[in-house]
């Protein structure tokens, strides 16, 4: 080879060099695409941002989504100040919803299921967290609650026409035992647990958070039987009809917001569990334990619909309301929010 | 052959063999994109079938019309769905696609006819109570009229 001919062939950018090249543009392209997708969501929107309030109970770890969407700033992103208004119970949060005072309440599935026999005007947006070990009974050793057998004939303090009433007389049917042959006891749940430290009751059918405070104040005299397997609980965004009507953009921005709340959850456990402090260390040891049992999902499940109309034959055959006949609990939730923001996470039947 | 010529014609074979790779992925690639498509399409058909199913079951266990509502709903969709599907293009796909629509169609119907039963049982129901009740009224009347007319036969008391 000749040194002309030599420099022809190295001096000229030869093809496969210049496919080379092309791809390796594809790729940083490509690279840069994916980048850019999954860049860091955008900033609070221009404008004045929207204010809601939520009627919840934010001591308790179901509300994680929504304590992480406020506290990490997903609501802000999504231009929404969000005021944690605090009730003990999801009765509590629905009455605040019916009354007015709040936008958005937390509750189980029994204020919702209630909310139905009563005909008022509500919907769920979403349920927001699922747990198994979230109810149960505490009882007290001393006083012969040795057994779940052994609450026969004893007295136990509950909160009537709540979840904790309906696990505690599911947990009954399970022992065979009619709710005859308790004697019930009415208390608000934060007033439980000193009703059962003070001896006014031998058991208490509660549920969390107020169900370790009890068991920790009782130390090796109590004994608790937790409602798996009987009762798994659904916690739930419920709203006023007529503000979801009004205001479809907000509900779509809740919704965005709490779903990222739910993520955060899932996804760093320990920095989500340090948004629910506590003094005792016993109790921050469980809360580790049971993290991975609890599902901070978003969804709007097909089994929330089973699970109310359950709980409503519970009520009419208990005579908890003067209605007899079931409830379309399909005219309770609201499917358009979900169904534009995470339209996977939708199973109701529709 | 000159040596360029022949490093020429390796060039021009290596860019050839190229393009016919990359032909062929981008073949491959919306093959399977079209696959997964159809498949998704399919098993959307697959569970709005189930929930159809599900739902019919429930409904002639519980007669609610809540049941009713999401059935009627689902139908709807599944409808829609099999009416607006693009997925499925071959011959073979588009026939059993008709035959779906066509059974969907006629479950349809039987379901309607299921609720118009029902509708009319409970119906039934209500005109025997209320023919019962009007009975029981008729004899309460006739009881009265007869205890009256003895009554009326009675001196009237003196105080």
């Amino acid at each position: 080879m000749t040194r002309q001919s030599e420099r022809r062939i190295h001096g000229k950018v030869s093809i496969p060099t210049v496919a080379a090249l092309c791809m390796f543009a594809a790729a940083i392209a490509l690279t840069g695409s994916y980048l850019w997708s999954s860049r860091a969501p955008a900033p609070a929107p221009a404008g004045p941002l929207e204010q809601i309030t939520i009627a919840t109970n934010s001591s308790y770890v179901g509300t994680c989504a929504i304590v992480a969407a406020r506290d990490k700033g997903f609501f802000k992103n999504e231009g929404i100040v969000a005021e944690l208004q605090t009730y003990s119970s999801g009765k509590a949060a629905m009455a605040a919803v019916l009354q007015g005072s709040s936008n958005f309440g937390t509750v189980a599935d029994i204020p919702v299921m209630f909310a139905g026999l009563d005909d008022n005007p509500v919907y769920v947006i979403a349920t927001i967290f699922k747990a198994d070990k979230d109810h149960g009974i505490v009882g007290r050793r001393d006083r012969g609650v040795l057994t779940p057998g052994s609450l026969k004939g004893k007295r136990i303090g509950v909160t009537p026409k709540t979840s904790g009433h309906f696990t505690l007389d599911a947990f009954l049917n399970r022992q065979k035992l009619s709710p005859d042959e308790v004697t019930l006891l009415n208390y608000k749940p934060e007033d439980l647990p000193n009703a059962l430290e003070k001896g006014e009751v031998d058991a208490v059918a509660t549920w969390e958070p107020f169900l370790d405070s009890v068991l920790e104040r009782l130390g090796d005299k109590g004994v608790i039987y937790y409602g798996q397997d009987i009762y798994e609980s659904l916690y739930n965004i419920a709203s006023l009809r007529s503000y979801v009507d009004k205001h479809p953009e907000t509900i779509k921005k809740f919704l965005r917001a709490i779903g990222r709340g739910a993520r955060f959850c899932v996804d760093s456990p320990d920095a989500a569990r340090a948004l629910f402090p506590t003094d005792v260390k016993s109790e921050e040891k469980r809360l580790q334990a049971l993290w991975p049992t609890y599902r901070f999902n978003v969804v709007l499940d097909q089994g929330l619909i089973l699970a109310l109309e359950d709980e409503a034959r519970w009520a009419i055959k208990n005579k908890l309301t003067t209605r007899t006949d079931m409830p379309n609990y399909l005219n309770y939730v609201y499917l358009d929010g979900m169904e534009a923001v995470m339209p996977a996470a939708v199973t109701i039947i529709h | 052959m000159k040596i360029s010529t022949r490093l020429k014609i390796a060039e021009l074979i290596c860019v050839a063999v190229v393009a016919v790779i990359v032909a062929v992925l981008l073949s491959t690639t919306l093959r399977v994109k079209h696959e997964l498509a159809k498949n998704q399409q399919a098993g959307e058909i697959l569970q709005a079938v189930t929930a159809i199913r599900y739902l019919t079951l429930e409904y002639a266990l519980r007669h609610d019309e809540r049941t009713r509502d999401q059935w009627l709903l689902r139908g709807a969709s599944l409808s829609k769905l099999l009416k607006t599907s693009t997925e499925f293009t071959g011959t073979e796909e588009e026939a059993i696609l008709k035959d779906l629509l066509e059974t969907h169609d006629n479950v349809g119907t039987l379901f309607s006819q299921l609720v118009k039963n029902h509708q009319d049982l409970e119906l039934d129901k209500q005109k025997n109570r209320d023919t019962r009740s009007a009975g029981v009224q008729t004899l309460r009347t006739d009881h009265e009229q007869d205890a009256s007319h003895d009554l009326g036969g009675l001196e009237p008391l003196h105080s």
